[in-house]
């Protein structure tokens, strides 16, 4: 089981560490880590390795490593988890993740650790839960702490979750304002090739909710076609025969933000942008064109699009321009990139000039893959789209809320 | 401003500069705030990695505050320091009983982590009576903290009954979240105890997708081990399919719509166990947790029928883009999968195709996985796919695919034409644009790669071979890269032998190797070598053959002057062997083969086999760390051998113990009962001892006789009659001596002894080993206790060197002379027997001598057997550890008449 966990700095110090069992695990072992990670420079060890001496699993989110140890056998995924759920709650607490923010509240850190995991093994782990042994920081408490010089972060009243009917939620939740909010965000994977055909265009979306509902409320949520789901995974505490049987999420929803749902939409025909390189070397010089357009419409405008363009090895300089926005490029990563924004309606963006190849070298012969970044508001480019929401057991009317957007994700052009 | 209000208040201040308060002071404060303080300073220098141990006994104090803020501080730092100073958290234990009774779960539960977390011997009754007490609280939260402390008292080694009881009872718990960590302090504690589990099964499964995701994965576990145990799996990664016919033809019976179901009368099929464990797992391959995804899989893998088995494939592939940090463990586990049914994951290539913020472990894992599922619908799609790889810029994902292509056309023979055609092409593309100066590392290794699929290619489909060596030929020059142009020259010393076609261009390509011998790398050098010894033997007759003796004459001359030693050996050599060859230039005459030369460079080579790019294939059960790792990790458990596999599958009752509803009458009928039998013997929750005495045996051993040998069966044949109650009486009445004599002493009958399992032959390799004990003095010591231990050899293997001992000295005569010192000394634990063998099937007995030091706590001994270790543990019982005491007939007639009713009773 997870003996103990060790938060580490994008500079590969140790923030905390945080030891569950009798068996202690030296520092040392972080180091060895961080060794085997700048011996790969560019890239991140797997996320599962076998030190000398233990087994090391980590996750990194927003340059914080979360670095775990354990001796013996156990599912490596189960750590793995774990150690999202300990970066996502840490996250929610704080209100970010980074290494003062952790140490401003390492206390509290603390307290979350030795609550998320007893012996090695997972314990109290969902967040309305843990905010009833261990309220949040905020600033009325700190403010208060200093003025009456007492600071407890701990809840004196009895956890009542756990004896509730459904773990994940109290029975007693009061809101002056009922409302919930369901947020669409999906994410476009796209893969074009060389002569601009899709190899792959999908869609991964998530249905983020925010419940501030009293009481024990049953919502039940409908779409208007379930058929386009190729794949779905549901919070706990949807009910699955609802979804088999009718195809309709039925949930008594957790108080605050959680993820209801994922799910993921196959074989989309209409990716929302096309770009067009054109390369061509000879001389020891490569030629570039890259026009850039909309594909069809998508309905709501695209915004916020960037090209990256990570030139091979043998590029050595780049002298590039653009008709719309603005190009940058990084001689130490070798990347440029290419910040478009919204589309005008009356110029197409286009973006050439040459690059620079190494002496001796006449034709590039690795070819780059360029990436695209946008987002578009108020519309899943999946199709996706919301039926009704129903909402039972309780006396009022709440307000509800719908949103979408889209974002590209892993949007590839091959040259 | 805002940064000035957000500091405000933060604990920022005690992380940067912990030590500028007087931290001692602070503790020892009577107000809960400077406590408060004083320990965060501390938990901020033992964030810091600094060693706090030292203020152990004044936090310890801080246990008794009435502040929840303190106590939580203070169980923090005693978590962290629980093993360092043991001794000093001894102080606080009234402390933590007084917490026990607190009205706060919050408090009870910390207590008894608390408690649980201090290795203390002697603390040991009182944390199994805190954790008894907290496993019987109303709070859920405190029950499950009573299970998590089951597995650390279980480290302690102490009171394995009350571990086992208290397992039992949070088992049966009907809270999801308890049940859920019951099952992992099973796992911890008795992950064998079947029996356990078959009373509450149903009610197991029903909980499962209630309780929180941690515990799912434990319930899972542990539910599947049971049903293995019981059952065997349908599916394994070295044979596909087993004794499933039974179970599918059940399905066809149901309609096939068991999972809508939920009661018992809609399973009539006798392993309605397995249909509920699938249909309750079944959701929770949608769950958002990964392990909760793969670890339901896996069940789902091992056991479900055929057509039901794609129900885990769109799950694993959703974890793919759903939980990107699971990636690497998922793809791994999936290309276990795909490597023993492919078709599974034929359709879905496409989730394969590798983005470019995938790392080189996923990689590697994504190719691997395609050349196994790559299927003829697919190739054209996957092949171009590699294609494109192979123009990235990142080298090492260039050589890889070219690897891949080779593996596809090795696997699939439909697109060898087409893959050959390529990796030629880009052989002759890659390697002809450079000049000696400007050769890139990266493209080297495509070119290298290239070269080595196109070989096995090759040699598995020989038919297209000219062109390909032609080409290759062609553009020897071109080829710059030292290890491309070894499996070239390889490739055209083993080609000459049966392609007349290419007998022209040989000696040209010898020539040619001739004049660059001197600048070839030393692998190219011998590689020469190596083809023209291949070229000679095979081609006496043919027309160039003198031009190829004379440059082999040149060559062997330039090699014997080489630098490299081991190129000047091959050219000896080779001048030796060939002599008769070389003879027959310098006389103009033709020289026969000679038989033994050829059969040395002639031989057939068997196909080379293209490496995976990632994990090897293993029979480590999948979603552990072991299969991640690749190698048996501590603590790591095989899935359980199957008990019965002995007998005909295809056998209508199968074994099966029936629960409740059957009535116990059945249990005579020979392997009707089965099941629990082999290590569990008649357990129940009354009686925890577990007990496998003789008259369970008999019966249920007999459905296992293909296993045993005859001696044992004129051994069970007997024992029946040991059972009569009138046999009973009279060895309970019979004159016994109590004798000092061990000899005497082993021939007691063995039916009068309680055995107790001490090594299920699953885990010892096929050693069984129980244990009972004598109820006579030890001839050694007078503290010491005879335990007899029962050894079987399950195995088809003999075992040799069986003995035992504390673990730390090795061998009969070492063990006695360090007790010999001990014993001196006071400190000898054990006595060990003589090593002795076991045939196959044989049965043996041997006596131990062990001193308990008067207190009912386990004593762990090794075993040794074929140079294996197993730990073993002795765990007394209440009434056999016994004390010898000197008195005078008088004394004893007057103590005698003391006690009341049949004092032997406890013989049974």
């Amino acid at each position: 089981m997870i003996q103990c966990l060790f938060l580490l700095s994008d500079a590969g110090d140790v923030i905390l560490e945080k030891q569950w069992m009798g068996k202690r695990v030296e520092r040392s072992i972080c180091s060895w880590f961080w060794r085997q990670r700048s011996e790969k420079e560019d890239q991140d060890p797997p996320s599962v390795i076998a030190s000398p001496t233990h087994y090391l699993l980590h996750i990194v989110r927003e340059g914080v490593t979360f670095l775990a140890c354990t001796a013996s056998e156990m599912p490596p995924l189960l750590g793995i988890e774990f150690l999202c759920k300990v970066a996502s709650v840490l996250e929610n607490y704080l209100g970010g993740l980074n290494e003062d923010i952790l140490k401003d509240n390492f206390v509290i850190v603390y307290e979350i650790l030795d609550e998320m995991m007893d012996s090695g093994f997972p314990s109290t782990t969902e967040p309305s839960v843990l905010k009833e042994i261990i309220a949040p920081p905020n600033l009325v408490s700190r403010v208060l702490s200093v003025v009456t010089g007492t600071s407890s972060s701990l809840n004196a009243a009895s956890p009542l979750a756990t004896s509730s009917q459904v773990s994940w939620r109290a029975s007693n939740v009061k809101h002056s304002n009922n409302e919930i909010y369901f947020d669409l965000v999906e994410e476009m994977d796209a893969v074009f090739n060389r002569d601009g055909f899709v190899v792959k265009c999908e869609a991964y979306g998530e249905i983020q909710a925010t419940s501030r509902l009293s009481g024990m409320p049953e919502l039940s949520l409908t779409f208007a076609n379930t058929d386009i789901l190729h794949d779905v995974n549901f919070h706990p505490c949807v009910r699955y025969r609802a979804w088999e049987a009718d195809q309709m999420l039925s949930f008594i929803p957790p108080d605050g933000a959680f993820k209801l749902m994922s799910y993921r939409v196959k074989g989309l025909k209409n990716p929302p942008l096309f770009v067009r390189p054109q390369l061509s070397s000879g001389e020891g010089i490569c030629r570039v064109n890259v026009l850039v357009g909309l594909r069809g419409d998508p309905g709501k405008p695209v915004d916020a699009i960037i090209v990256q363009l990570p030139w091979p090895p043998s590029v050595v300089s780049t002298n590039l321009s653009a008709s719309v926005g603005t190009v940058t490029y990084s001689f130490s990563t070798k990347v440029s990139t290419w910040i478009i924004g919204r589309i005008p309606k009356d110029k197409s963006p286009c973006l050439s000039g040459t690059l620079q190849l190494e002496p001796g070298i006449n034709r590039l012969e690795e070819f780059p893959t360029f990436l695209v970044g946008f987002k578009i508001q108020g519309t899943a480019v999946s199709g996706l789209k919301v039926d009704k929401m129903d909402i039972r057991n309780v006396e009022y009317r709440p307000y509800k809320g719908f949103r979408a957007v889209t974002r590209a994700a892993s949007y590839e052009i091959r040259t | 401003m805002s940064a000035l209000v957000s500091g405000v208040g933060t604990d920022a201040a005690i992380y940067d500069d912990p030590q500028d308060a007087d931290i001692p002071t602070l503790l020892d404060s009577r107000y809960d705030a400077d406590k408060a303080q004083g320990l965060k300073r501390l938990i901020a220098l033992m964030a810091q990695g600094q060693d706090v141990s030292t203020f152990f006994p004044q936090v310890v104090k801080g246990v008794a505050s009435q502040s929840l803020e303190v106590k939580k501080l203070v169980y923090i730092y005693l978590v962290h320091y629980a093993d360092k100073r043991p001794d000093e958290a001894l102080l606080s234990i009234n402390s933590f009983q007084r917490d026990l009774s607190d009205i706060n779960p919050l408090v009870r539960a910390w207590a008894l982590r608390a408690m649980s977390g201090i290795k203390v011997r002697a603390v040991g009754p009182l944390v199994i009576m805190a954790a008894n007490k907290c496993a019987r609280d109303p709070s859920p939260y405190v029950r499950r903290c009573a299970a998590n402390a089951v597995s650390k008292i279980h480290s302690m080694g102490d009171e394995q009954h009350f571990d086992e009881l208290l397992v039992s009872i949070l088992l049966n718990d009907n809270y999801p979240g308890v049940a859920g960590a019951a099952a992992q302090a099973f796992i911890s504690v008795c992950p064998e105890r079947y029996s356990l589990l078959s009373s509450s099964f149903r009610k197991l499964c029903g909980l499962l997708y209630e309780a929180d995701e941690w515990g799912q994965i434990s319930l899972m576990d542990i539910l599947m081990r049971y049903i293995v145990a019981k059952y065997g799996v349908v599916r394994d990664f070295s044979s596909v399919n087993v004794e499933f016919s039974c179970l599918q033809q059940a399905h066809e019976e149901n309609g096939g719509d068991f999972y809508k179901a939920d009661t018992r009368s809609s399973f009539p099929d006798e392993r309605w166990e397995v249909r509920l464990m699938l249909s309750s797992t079944l959701s929770l391959l949608r769950s958002q947790n990964s392990a909760v995804v793969l670890q339901a899989a896996v069940i789902h893998w091992y056991f479900s029928p055929g057509n039901e088995l794609s129900n885990i494939v769109k799950p694993l592939l959703f974890l793919l883009r759903s939980s990107l940090d699971a990636r690497h463990v998922v793809l791994a586990n999936i290309l276990s999968f795909s490597k023993c049914e492919p078709s599974l994951f034929e359709a879905y290539f496409e989730d394969f195709f590798i983005c470019s913020s995938d790392s080189q472990a996923i990689q590697a894992l994504k190719l691997d996985i395609l050349t196994n599922i790559v299927s003829d619908l697919s190739a054209t799609q996957i092949l171009q796919e590699l294609e494109a790889y192979i123009r990235n810029p990142n080298s090492q994902l260039a050589a890889d695919a070219v690897n891949s292509i080779g593996r596809c056309a090795l696997r699939l023979s439909s697109t060898v034409a087409i893959c050959t055609k390529g990796l030629l092409k880009l052989v002759v593309s890659r390697s002809s644009h450079s000049g000696r100066e400007q050769y890139s590392p990266g493209r080297g290794r495509v070119v290298v790669q290239a070269v080595s699929s196109l070989r096995a290619i090759m040699q598995k489909h020989p038919a297209e071979q000219d062109q390909v060596i032609l080409h290759l030929l062609r553009n020897l020059n071109h080829i710059l890269e030292p290890t491309a142009r070894e499996v070239v020259i390889w490739m055209i010393g083993e080609q000459a032998i049966a392609r007349p076609a290419l007998a022209e261009g040989i000696p040209v390509a010898l020539r040619y190797l001739a004049k660059t011998f001197a600048n070839e790398s030393n692998g190219t050098k011998l590689q020469v070598l190596n083809c023209l010894a291949k070229i000679i033997s095979s081609s006496q007759r043919c027309s160039s053959l003198k031009t190829v003796l004379l440059i082999l004459q040149y060559i062997l001359d330039l090699a014997a002057c080489d630098l490299n030693y081991d190129v000047r050996d091959r050219a000896w050599i080779l001048r030796v062997l060939l002599a008769g060859h070389l003879d027959a230039i310098k006389h103009h005459s033709s020289y026969d083969a000679d038989p033994p030369a050829n059969s040395m460079f002639l031989r057939q080579k068997s196909v080379p086999v293209l490496p995976s790019l990632s994990l090897q294939p293993s029979t480590f059960l999948p979603g552990s760390m072991s299969h991640m790792v690749q190698h048996k990790s501590p603590g790591y458990r095989p899935l359980p051998r199957e008990r019965y596999t002995d007998l005909s599958p295809s056998s209508p009752t199968l074994p099966e113990r029936q629960p409740e509803l059957q009535s116990q009458s059945e249990s005579t009928d020979s392997g009707s009962e089965s099941f629990e039998s082999e290590d569990d013997g008649n357990y129940t929750d009354d009686d925890l001892a577990v007990i496998s005495d003789a008259d369970g045996n008999t019966a249920k051993e007999k459905a296992d006789l293909i296993s045993l040998s005859d001696t044992e069966l004129l051994k069970r044949d007997a024992s029946p009659e040991d059972l009569s109650p009138s046999v009973d009486l009279e060895s309970w009445l019979g004159p016994e001596e109590p004798s000092n004599s061990p000899e005497d002493f082993d021939k007691s009958s063995n039916s009068e002894v309680k055995k107790v399992l001490a090594l299920d032959f699953t885990n010892g390799d096929g050693l069984e080993v129980h244990y009972g004990f004598m109820r006579g003095p030890s001839i050694f010591s007078s503290s010491m206790v005879c335990v007899r231990l029962f050894l079987h050899n399950k195995s088809s293997e003999p075992m040799h060197g069986i003995e035992i001992n504390d673990g730390e000295t090795a061998g009969y005569a070492a063990v006695l002379f360090s007790w010999l010192t001990a014993f001196e000394s006071g400190t000898a634990r054990i006595i060990p027997p003589e090593a002795v063998a076991l045939e196959p099937g044989e049965k043996t007995e041997l006596n131990a001598h062990v001193d308990f030091r008067h207190n009912l706590s386990i004593v762990k001994v090794c075993l040794h057997c074929n140079s294996n270790k197993f730990p073993i543990k002795i765990s007394p019982e209440p009434g056999v550890l016994l004390r010898p005491r000197k008195m005078s007939i008088s004394v004893f007639l007057a103590a005698e008449a003391r006690i009341a009713g049949m004092h032997r009773s406890s013989r049974r």
